[in-house]
């Protein structure tokens, strides 16, 4: 049973709680508790947010290792007994559930008492479904604290709707529902977004010849709301309904628990946005033949091999049609389809291969045919407004198509180039598209390893190994004073510096640029990453090159990232070849405007050297 | 004159804080802000005004303020003694405000009973509303408001409203039971099963996932409850809500290992002359056979298929109650064939919320601890990425340390390495070290490559003493504890790696933590059996910087020590046997060995140590050698060391508590099989559903539900045709055999009529009986018993539309409609009913 749930920011004071007991503990009272009873469950900031290379900085060079590493084994033991804090018991029956919306950048958290047919992660799926709830809600990206300070109203009602006698208020989730029971407020920034929007889609029908079936429309508004030319009988709870209960309760037309009744649209709209991340990781070969000969030959003999790929994808849909309509889509993969020739329907289908799905409830499975349906049509009595129709997951690792390129840009490195065999080369490949003209914020992230030759037959005798150096500084401390000891280490490493900058004759070990095509270079402070930075906009068929040097042999490029997103075609190749629309109510043929938008984003396109 | 003007400006600045005031409200309708800030700048003595204003605006505003101030704790006001001027409002003609309110009774009614009592009439009132949605409000109003002297009311609302044409307010008296419930379960015992047996029967898909919430909080000790529900339930589980149908699952995972047979497993030999047979294990893990049929009871198996409707969900905890299903009934190939481990890998794929990747993760983790062989297509998936957060990562590198074996081994090290050259954070590189360890365990070959490289990764980040080092200290520590756990198990085979270590006891350069040094050390004393000559050299670099050294080191320095004598006066006194057979008894010469002066400056040193351990060790030390025993010296510092299980909880991952608890194993109660097979009786024969539809005014006849309804009503069909082959008496010898059943089914049944609005409760005892009956005759007059299934007839529906305007001249017709149709046995009761 939840008891109760809390909404914090990210420094933990309280934005929204809700009590829906005599019972529940204040926000202060509860957080009285858990800071006595598990203060860890509190800082947990490094565990939960996705970014562990920049998490953990405590591997600071401090010359006491020993109580260092003890106290990092004792760190260390207690968040490997603790289950990551992030879910903790409170004396005998009581749970607190710690929860990290990433969109919002706040914390949810749920005291629950102890059940045992209680689901596992039931408290996290839940609290990802309230999240989800409120975004779409506010139809906004992401919720600021005071975007929710203001509609405290809202939020309480909302989380009255969830949560009904302390469990979940099961079919009572759907956003419908919500927006029934929590009529969406009208002001005037909302007025002001849908007349753009109106305005915006009168121009788009003219471009594109009055709602065609398939148009793919480039630019649909993000924010865009459709209150302007949409009337929703049942959400009659503002100040002027005199019986101020709307219509679904008593003429009941809902057909499905995720659509209200009657829904009516003066003009017919369905959109649907294809979103695929790319996330792939690439080794370059060892051998250096490969990027001598093959620089530029993309065949087989790629100079990089591919460790792992996935490509994860989503159908969002946000549908505005009039009563209870059929949709169905149909999709293809672009890849096989763009080839007329010797694809059989059959063939196309068996290539469009989008591993298991998960589907929105809305949709309509073929329960016969388990795991091997057929996932080109997706038929469904849409929800109204924005939902996520479909995602998947494309496993590329155990599939034969090595040869498919990931996405539209792929990178290669050379290094150990120039007369000191310092210099290093990056070049970036964007391929030529019909779909689309640019790139969007294009950004390489560099990495740099210091990388001390590593001596080819290091078994040989003890004594002979130990290098001068040492032998050196040894001397120099059996003389000395221990407290001075790090003194003079230091001072050994700095004669040892000079002596490589002389023989290098550089100034300091930095990374610096020789030749830059596009965009701009950023060095990391520490010196061992950097990132070139393109333009908001890079145009496709370009060739961007990156020539730097590192100014040692020793400082090698050991890696990169690569970071962009583009409109026009998804990573994968599925394409929508087709949205009809079966029975929209009174009249049959209205028309229907329809959009299509791909959108791929490479967030993990991981290069190791 | 002056007066005048400040007269005047003082008019003029009234009107100016009017206006403002009114600019305030009109904005308020405009922007939220400025909603918020006229909010906060009511008083609370004017909140009181508004609470009690005539006009709706005002009291919504005034609730406004009251439940932002409750949520945002707000000490200022105090929010409790605005009570009676809020319920006053419950009547509000904004549901809004009457919502506002119901959440308002929720926080403080059971602290206030006197006064949340006014408010009860006027619920109650609303109870009988057109609007189904008010209905649905006031009886979750009625069942929040925690009093108990209310109970009795609250019960005989929820036998009315259980009624209720609305799918709505029936699923919200499951809710209402289960907050009952809560509060005194015993009190009201009778009436509650009597409600939930109605509710279960229900034809609804909302109200029968409403109704599993409320079986799963307060009734899972009841598990008979649901012998006739079990079949329409598995055929229906694709349209209840996604929570409920996890719950269903889990509900039916206990029932089935209570009331259905184990399944039988059959080993498949190619001769077919001796196939073993045996039940099914309680992990699956532990069926002996390489190629075997599994036979299910057919419920079973209609319970497993019903299970594979749900594997598209998009929510993750039907993929895991589907799992559990799986791990609990089935066997590893179904649990592949049925693209399990896909599902949970694309699951955690696509989630982007990291508290359920994690526990996605953590149950594949569980998984492999039995079965790795299930992820081993998937190794891929666990190598880590740059920007995943630490949690992810170090579950990922438990599970790679589970999944490695001959096949996968090469790939697993490549990109472990990787990770421990190239991550920064320490924790991960530690772990990832972990994993090499267990790396070297699969086989010799692996082990002297796995070391090999540690050993060349210290060197590297020791001898070259440059600033930067690829791995950090305590990484590098950590290095060297592993090579010295993996040299341990084979110290001869890798003797000179342990030369090599000894080199880094010494090293000015790079400073070893307290802890390394002292394993280094101790590996050295353990040594010392196979090659002593070069310990007494090493024991002599170490007595320089004695002083210096942690207490760990100073410690096993210290052993060390006594250990190489102890050595050293055996050798002598080996070399002496050999030398003198003559029985001339020559002694160890402590004054000329020089390994005893080692000792001896040692044990001079540990008499002024800091620490009284190796003061007293020390005293403990010399006293074995003063007194010439140096049996026991031997046997104490010479006997052969267990190889040391490395602390688990450094490293290993708990699996979450709730995960273990919920993937925990239910244990199979064995049915007896003669109470049941001796009479042929089917316990699970299907119910009849009740179907509150033909009470609406309005349905609609292009109904999406209605299509899903008419699919699952043939299946329904069909099912039934065989049950009847089953069990040919099903009425009779049901009650009759089933103790628990009989009252059960009778109650529902007169629930049923008796609670049909107006019009009903007559004529008990005849019913009961005679539905029985009509049950048996399901097969042949189902197509036009509307009462009981949703219709498929559409154009039917349609013609009531248009006539009816009350449901009890609805009924009238139907009832009519009914007549005509001779198997209908209870028709002739109806009639008397409506008098």
């Amino acid at each position: 049973m939840i008891i109760s749930i809390y909404v914090t920011d990210r420094s933990n004071s309280l934005i929204f709680q809700y009590l829906p007991d005599a019972n529940s503990p204040t926000f202060n009272e509860f957080w009285t508790k858990i800071q006595y009873a598990c203060p860890e469950i509190i800082n947990t900031e490094d565990t939960l947010i996705d970014d562990s290379q920049n998490g953990d900085n405590n591997d600071n060079n401090t010359n006491e290792n020993g109580e260092e590493y003890a106290k990092y084994i004792q760190d260390y033991n207690e968040i490997g007994h603790s289950n990551f804090n992030i879910h903790e018991t409170i004396g005998k029956d009581l749970e607190v559930y710690k929860y990290y919306s990433k969109e919002n950048s706040i914390y949810y958290w749920c005291l629950c008492s102890q059940d045992i047919y209680k689901g596992p992660l039931e408290p996290f799926v839940l609290l990802n479904r309230l999240d989800m709830t409120l975004l779409e809600y506010f139809d906004k990206n992401d919720l600021s604290i005071k975007k929710l300070i203001n509609n405290s109203d809202r939020l309480s009602l909302i989380f009255y709707s969830f949560i009904n006698g302390g469990e979940v208020n099961v079919g009572k989730l759907f956003m419908n529902n919500i927006r029934d029971n929590v009529p969406v407020k009208k002001d005037l920034s909302k007025v002001i977004t849908s007349t753009a929007h109106t305005i915006q889609r009168s121009i788009q029908n003219v471009q594109t010849g009055g709602g065609s079936t398939r148009s793919i429309t480039s630019n649909l508004l993000s924010g865009s709301n459709n209150t302007s030319n949409v009337s929703i009988s049942g959400n009659g709870m503002g100040n002027n309904s005199s019986s101020g209960f709307g219509n679904s309760g008593t003429i009941n037309n809902k057909v499905v628990p995720w659509r209200s009744g009657n829904v009516k649209y003066t003009n017919n709209e369905i959109y649907i946005d294809v979103i695929e991340e790319i996330h792939v990781v690439y080794q370059r070969r060892n051998s250096k033949r490969y990027h001598k000969i093959n620089q530029f030959n993309r065949n087989d003999n790629s100079p990089m091999k591919l460790i792992r790929a996935d490509i994860i994808g989503e159908l969002n849909v946000r549908s505005y049609l009039s009563d209870n309509p059929m949709v169905e889509v149909t999709l293809v993969d672009r890849n096989y389809s763009d080839q007329k020739t010797g694809w059989s329907e059959n063939d196309l289908f068996k290539q469009l291969n989008l591993g298991l799905p998960m589907f929105h409830d809305c949709v309509e499975i073929d329960y016969e045919k388990g795991i091997n349906q057929d996932f080109r049509h997706i038929k469904f009595i849409p929800p109204d407004g924005k939902f996520s129709l479909m995602k998947y997951n494309i496993d590329l690792d155990n599939s034969i198509s090595t040869t498919r390129q990931m996405g539209l840009i792929s990178v290669e490195f050379q290094d150990g180039l120039g007369p000191k065999k310092d210099e290093f080369e990056v070049i970036v490949n964007i391929q030529n598209s019909t779909s689309l003209t640019h790139i969007k914020d294009l950004k390489v992230e560099l990495y740099f390893r210091e990388e001390k030759p590593l001596k080819s037959n290091s078994l040989i005798g003890i004594t002979d190994d130990i290098p001068e150096g040492s032998r050196k500084i040894s001397q120099v401390e059996d003389s000395k004073d221990n407290a001075y000891q790090t003194g003079s280490n230091d001072e050994a490493e700095k004669e040892e510096e000079e002596e490589e900058e002389d023989e290098e004759e550089e100034e300091e070990e930095r990374v610096r640029v020789l030749r830059n095509t596009h965009g701009r270079f950023d060095t990391q402070t520490d010196g061992l990453s950097g990132s070139w930075i393109f333009d908001h906009e890079t145009a496709v068929g370009s060739m961007p090159v990156l020539r730097g040097c590192t100014g040692s042999t020793q400082l090698k490029l050991s890696g990169a990232n690569m970071t962009y997103e583009h409109g026009g075609v998804s990573a994968s190749g599925i394409r929508v070849s087709s949205i009809d629309v079966i029975g929209l109510g009174i009249a049959n043929n209205t028309k229907v405007f329809k959009g299509v938008k791909y959108e791929t984003v490479s967030s993990n396109y991981e290069l190791r050297v | 004159m002056v007066d005048h003007i400040n007269r005047i400006t003082s008019a003029l600045e009234s009107a100016r804080v009017m206006t403002l005031e009114a600019a305030a409200v009109a904005s308020s309708k405009f922007g939220e802000s400025s909603y918020t800030q006229y909010s906060k700048n009511i008083s609370p003595q004017q909140l009181r005004e508004f609470l009690n204003s005539r006009y709706s605006q005002e009291v919504k505003d005034g609730m406004n303020k009251l439940i932002s101030a409750l949520v945002s704790d707000d000490q200022q006001l105090d929010i409790e003694s605005y009570f009676a001027d809020v319920i006053k409002n419950i009547n509000s003609e904004d549901l809004k405000v009457r919502k506002l309110i119901c959440i308002f009774l929720l926080r403080f009614a059971e602290r206030n009973p006197n006064l949340a009592l006014l408010c009860v009439n006027s619920l109650q009132k609303t109870l009988s509303d057109i609007n189904a949605d008010i209905r649905a409000i006031s009886v979750r109003a009625l069942s929040d408001i925690k009093i108990d002297s209310l109970h009795p009311i609250i019960w005989l609302t929820l036998k009315k409203a259980i009624t209720d044409s609305s799918a709505n307010v029936r699923s919200e008296v499951a809710f209402a039971i289960i907050k009952l419930n809560r509060q005194n379960p015993e009190d009201f015992e009778e009436d509650s099963v009597l409600l939930l047996s109605s509710l279960l029967a229900d034809s609804d898909p909302q109200v029968i996932s409403s109704t599993i919430i409320l079986f799963k909080e307060c009734f899972m000790n009841n598990l008979e409850l649901l012998h006739s529900h079990f079949r329409y339930y598995c055929e229906i589980i694709n349209s209840l809500d996604s929570f409920a149908q996890s719950g269903l699952i889990d509900i039916l995972n206990v029932y089935c290992k209570k009331f259905i047979h184990r399944p039988t497993i059959t080993e498949l030999t190619g001769d077919n002359i001796q196939n073993q047979t045996m039940v099914f294990p309680d992990h699956f893990i532990d069926i002996p056979f390489e190629n075997y049929t599994i036979d299910y009871d057919p419920d079973l198996r209609l319970f497993l298929d019903a299970n594979k409707k749900l594997l598209f969900s998009d929510n993750p905890l039907v993929l895991i109650s589907v799992i559990k299903t799986h791990l609990n009934f089935c066997t590893p190939i179904d649990f592949v064939k049925n693209g399990l481990p896909l599902l949970l890998m694309r699951s955690f794929a696509i989630s982007k919320d990291i508290s359920v990747k994690n526990g996605l993760l953590q149950i594949v983790l569980l998984i492999c601890n039995k079965n790795p062989k299930i992820f081993y297509p998937f190794v891929k998936k666990f190598f880590i990425l740059r920007h995943e957060s630490y949690l992810t990562s170090s579950i990922k590198l438990e599970i790679l340390s589970k999944l490695a074996d001959e096949t996968n081994i090469k790939s697993i090290i490549r990109e472990i390495k990787y990770y421990i050259k190239n991550f920064k954070s320490v924790s991960i590189v530690i772990k990832a070290i972990k994993v090499l360890e267990t790396c070297s365990q699969i086989s010799d070959i692996y082990e002297t490559h796995i070391l090999k490289w540690l050993i060349n990764l210290i060197e590297v980040n020791t001898s070259n003493t440059d600033k930067a080092l690829n791995v950090t200290p305590v990484a590098l520590n950590y290095i060297i504890n592993t090579v010295r756990v993996i040299i341990q198990k084979q110290p001869t085979r890798y003797f000179v790696d342990i030369v090599k270590l000894t080199t880094l006891l010494n090293h000015k350069k790079f400073n070893l933590n307290d802890n390394s040094k002292a394993n280094i050390i101790w590996l050295i004393g353990e040594i010392a059996a196979i090659e002593f000559k070069i310990c007494p050299d090493i024991l002599r670099n170490l007595l320089k910087n004695f002083i210096n050294e942690g207490y760990e080191t100073r410690l096993q320095i210290l052993i060390l020590s006594a250990k190489l004598l102890s050595y050293d006066i055996d050798n002598f006194n080996k070399q002496i046997k050999e030398i003198d057979v003559n029985g001339q008894t020559s002694f160890y010469d402590f004054r000329t060995s020089r390994i005893n002066q080692l000792f001896t400056s040692i044990i001079y040193l540990c008499k002024f140590d800091k620490s009284y351990d190796i003061r007293d060790r020390a005293r403990w030390v010399s006293s074995l050698f003063e007194s010439r025993k140096y049996e026991i010296a031997t046997l104490m510092l010479q006997a052969p060391k267990p190889i040391v299980k490395d602390d688990d909880t450094l490293t290993n991952i708990k699996v979450d508590s709730d995960i273990k608890v919920y993937f925990k194993n239910i244990p199979w109660s064995e049915i007896s099989d003669t109470s049941n097979d001796a009479e042929n009786v089917d316990i699970r024969e299907p119910a009849k559903l009740k179907d509150y539809s033909r009470y609406l005014k309005n349905l609609s006849s292009t109904s999406f539900m209605s299509k899903r309804n008419s699919e699952r009503f043939v299946i329904h069909n069909t099912n039934n045709k065989a049950d009847e082959i089953i069990s040919t008496e099903p009425v009779t010898t049901n009650s009759s055999t089933q103790k628990t059943k009989k009252p059960y089914k009778l109650q529902s049944l007169e629930e049923f009529f008796a609670d049909i609005p107006d019009s009903s409760a007559k004529g008990k005892p005849k019913k009961t009986i005679i539905i029985e009956e009509s049950s048996s005759s399901d097969e042949t007059d189902q197509d036009d018993d509307e009462d009981y299934y949703e219709d498929d007839d559409e154009e039917e529906e349609e013609e009531d539309d248009e006539d009816e305007d009350e449901s009890s001249e609805e009924d009238d017709e139907e009832e009519g409609d009914d007549d005509n149709n001779e198997n209908l046995v209870h028709n002739p009761s109806i009639p008397e009913i409506r008098m």
